[in-house]
């Protein structure tokens, strides 16, 4: 019996101050089959394979691998034995380069005992070959995008001689290209035997990929099952507890004037001549393969970045944006992609984070009021429900998932009419979705003016009234009106491959 | 009401409670093996001798939270004594006039400071070095060798004078005020947000639509103003002008703030740490003396202590990553 699973852990409790992470949950992993992590945000999904990885060695209950009864003591113990991870939040050294992160601590060396430079970045390369990525093996990772860290992330796990990967979250903020390289690579790993534990919240990906599907909800293990016949709305189903029915909710609005306009942004050979209109009532979506530029793009009207040329209008007026202060006096809001650098001050607690582009709310007669601080926050966190113990709790401390809300209520805290959110589901699970997503139609019904940019081709197709499509630094369509009906997901990837050569059409 | 206000209360003590009970423990050990500390003319001396340095704490608390630090406060606090010193005695001015140009004069080197770091991205520790140099000469080219002394009675109040019908000192009443006053700030306003913010994350501050620039080039600007207010109580206090007036002075305030809990980088920590940190600095003095302990041996005393607490700051730190 053993013998068939290569991990197999039995009543797993782990104890948080103030929070039961897991409560006596099992989990088995067999070689050669993909084994899903399913549950909402705050599950233990995380929690449990960091026992497995040796990063939480706090726990309680028993782990077999390879049928030998085992204790989790360390990461590098457990990298010994086997077991490689793919983490959630990015733990790359920002000012090293690709190829140094890949092999930190255990760089390659010549007989003579020198590190062996040219032996590292070329094995670096074939790595990143090997997943199709042509992301330079000497780029600073500081340089690097969210989905591109993800996929330096991927290729550093690969490097590892491992039984067993854990990838958690691995395509968040990857396009269809980067994650059919990588379901490809798991496919061949598969074949090599080796067990692979996938976690994501991108239902579809799963039914693709998965062999065996095991479900947490609140700690608590619920159930194991096979992929076959299995459908989306079931997986939803045992992992919220409830039925739903409406993955994207619309609402129709009569769009109004146009809020924000963008014309001919020039950034190097970043962005070359981008133009774009938001009005108000609309949700205006982006979508674009990896290093389109949609980051870029928005930074620099959010004016967290300069430009080289190119004229931003908001509310019809030219305007000179200086400084992301000067954005948010003109009612723009952007929410970064990179929660961890950009978005969260991790060592602070959930409500200094909310309050902080904007402590008008929590202001009474003699400064900041904690009180009013904790109602208006409480209000924010409960509708986009942020699983947290309390408004106190560190950010650090919550799930991934949980952080994104946080960033989330950050910006719905402010009074901005034009908002941009990079990649706002990032991690989010499916019930949360869509609640954002109906605050985001209520924050159009209120006649704002929605900009999304989403690496999900359906979530961009689902939410939004008319899509740009950007390709290598050009907006390469624009789909609108009527199309929108009609719209597939061939066009879309088409136009953001560039393998469409279209106008865009201007209205 | 009352329930919030105490609760409030009890927050504060509870993040403030190692240097709290270190502080207490001192006291013990000393009251015990010393009868001449307990006397109460000893315990209002140690919070006189405190007082220069607690104000100089402030701002360089301020700065630290940004997760900077400023090594120019004691060569500020030297040059502006000096300045005012020649308008008051040189050139007979009146100190309604000189104190305030003085004091100007340190705003003005800290909000150089803050520039060079904010906008022209130097590192803390280079521009306010250089800083540090600047000042420090600029101090003893005008005050050509000597020392100014000879200042009137009304100047010398802040210094040595008491408040009127109570006894109690005023340097020590004008420090606690700071103290209230910068507390208030830290944790009421917008502008104390915004500067633990930067220290825990700029990036994501400036990102936030906060004027990051500003509110770090404001800390080192207090920084320089609070290092010459404190030059004038210590002109008043000696009754002397010195250009040599402040040295060393950077260092113990860097370990008041870091005694006090405020961490080296940036965005944790609070002021009622700093004050103790700057009293359990006083009180560590104060007791060496009383053992006569030699002050070339009481400076490797303090050094061991400072590098206690940064280690203490960086295994939290170490815990908190
Ligand atoms: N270091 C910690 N301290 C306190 N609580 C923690 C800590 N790490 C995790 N938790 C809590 O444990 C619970 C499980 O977290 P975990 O990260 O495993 O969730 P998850 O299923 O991975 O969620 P997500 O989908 O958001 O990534 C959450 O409620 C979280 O707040
Ligand atoms: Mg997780």
């Amino acid at each position: 019996m053993s013998e068939k699973y290569l991990v197999e852990m039995e009543d797993i409790t782990v104890q948080f101050p103030g929070v039961l992470a897991l409560d006596k949950v099992r989990f088995r992993a067999e070689p050669g089959k993909v084994h899903v992590l399913l549950g909402e945000n705050g599950a233990g999904k995380s929690t449990i394979m960091k026992v497995l990885a040796g990063v939480n060695t706090d726990y309680e209950g028993r782990i077999r691998f390879k049928g030998e009864e085992i204790v989790a003591r360390s990461i590098d113990e457990q990298r010994e034995r086997g077991v490689s991870i793919i983490f959630q939040e990015m733990n790359l050294l920002k000012n090293l380069t690709v190829a140094e992160n890949i092999f930190l601590g255990r760089q390659p060396t010549k007989a003579s005992g020198g590190i062996d430079w040219t032996g590292m970045y070329r094995q670096a390369r074939e790595l990143l070959d090997s997943i199709h990525s042509d992301i330079s093996e000497h780029a600073l990772v500081s340089t690097l995008s969210v989905g591109q860290m993800q996929m330096v992330e991927i290729a550093k796990a690969l490097s590892f001689r491992c039984d067993i990967i854990i990838m958690d979250e691995p395509t968040s903020a990857l396009t269809e290209k980067e994650v059919d390289a990588l379901f490809e690579i798991i496919s061949k790993l598969k074949s090599q035997g080796v067990a692979i534990v996938y976690i994501s919240h991108r239902l579809e990906e799963i039914l693709r990929i998965g062999d065996w599907v095991t479900i947490f909800r609140d700690g608590k293990y619920i159930d194991t099952v096979t992929t076959e016949g299995l459908t989306t709305d079931r997986m939803v189903a045992m992992m919220v507890g409830r039925e739903m029915t409406e993955y994207y909710p619309k609402v129709d609005v009569v769009p109004g004037q146009v809020m924000l306009e963008a014309r001919n942004i020039v950034k190097g050979h970043r962005l070359k001549g981008v133009s774009f209109t938001a009005r108000a009532g609309e949700i205006t979506g982006f979508y674009g393969l990896m290093g389109a530029g949609r980051t870029e793009l928005m930074r620099c009207v959010f004016g967290a970045d300069p430009f080289d040329s190119g004229e931003v209008l908001v509310k019809g007026e030219q305007q000179q944006i200086k400084s992301c202060e000067h954005a948010k006096r003109l009612g723009i809001a952007l929410l970064t992609e990179d929660r961890k650098n950009q978005g969260l001050i991790l060592n602070f607690d959930v409500n200094t984070n909310i309050s902080l582009a904007n402590l008008a709310p929590a202001m009474g007669p003699l400064g900041i009021s904690h009180s009013k601080e904790n109602e208006n926050n409480k209000v924010l966190v409960e509708a986009v429900r942020v699983k947290t113990p309390s408004l106190r709790q560190l950010v650090k401390n919550l799930s991934g998932g949980n952080q994104q809300k946080v960033v989330i209520c950050k910006w719905l805290n402010t009074t901005a009419d034009i908002i941009i959110f990079d990649e706002p589901t990032r991690g989010i699970d499916v019930g949360a979705k869509v609640e954002i997503y109906r605050i985001m139609n209520s924050l159009k019904e209120a006649g704002k003016a929605i900009i999304v940019a989403s690496s999900e081709l359906t979530e961009c197709m689902g939410i939004s009234d008319r899509i740009y499509v950007m390709h290598e630094g050009e907006v390469t369509g624009l789909i609108e009106g009527p199309a929108m009906a009609d719209l597939t997901e061939q066009a879309v990837v088409s136009y953001a491959t560039g393998s469409h050569l279209h106008e865009p059409e201007r209205q | 009401m009352t329930e919030n206000v105490l609760r409030r209360f009890a927050r504060i003590d509870k993040s403030n409670i190692t240097p709290a009970i270190v502080l207490a423990a001192l006291c013990l050990i000393l009251a015990v093996i010393s009868p001449t500390f307990r006397t109460q003319d000893n315990l209002v001396n140690i919070l006189q001798q405190v007082t220069i340095n607690a104000i100089i704490a402030v701002g360089m608390t301020l700065v630290i939270f940004t997760g900077g630090v400023d090594l120019s406060v004691g060569s500020v606090l030297g040059l502006s004594g000096i300045v005012m010193g020649i308008m008051i005695v040189d050139n007979k001015m009146s100190p309604l006039i000189a104190v305030p140009v003085a004091i100007a004069l340190g705003a003005a080197c800290g909000f150089v400071n803050g520039i060079l770091i904010s906008k022209l991205k130097l590192q803390p520790m280079i521009a306010t070095l250089a800083m540090m140099s600047m000042a420090r000469g600029a101090a003893l080219t005008l005050a050509n060798g000597k020392t100014i002394t000879g200042y009137s009675k009304e100047f010398t109040w802040i210094g040595q004078g008491t408040i009127p019908g109570t006894g109690i000192p005023v340097q020590i009443v004008l420090m606690l005020a700071l103290y209230v006053g910068f507390y208030y700030l830290m944790k009421y306003r917008k502008t104390g947000r915004y500067i633990y913010a930067i220290g825990g994350n700029e990036e994501a501050t400036r990102l936030s639509g906060i004027n990051v620039v500003k509110y770090k080039t404001l800390t080192y600007t207090l920084a320089g103003t609070l290092a010459a207010l404190a030059s004038f109580v210590l002109v008043a206090k000696l009754n002397s002008a010195q250009p040599i007036a402040g040295q060393d002075y950077e260092l113990d305030a860097i370990a008041s703030a870091v005694i006090g809990g405020a961490s080296l980088l940036g965005g944790s920590g609070n002021m009622w740490g700093t004050l103790m940190g700057a009293i359990i600095i006083g009180v560590i003095r104060n007791g060496l003396n009383l053992l006569n302990v030699s002050s070339n041996l009481q400076k490797l005393i303090l050094g061991i202590i400072i590098l206690i607490a940064i280690l203490t700051d960086a295994l939290r730190n170490r815990k908190r990553a």
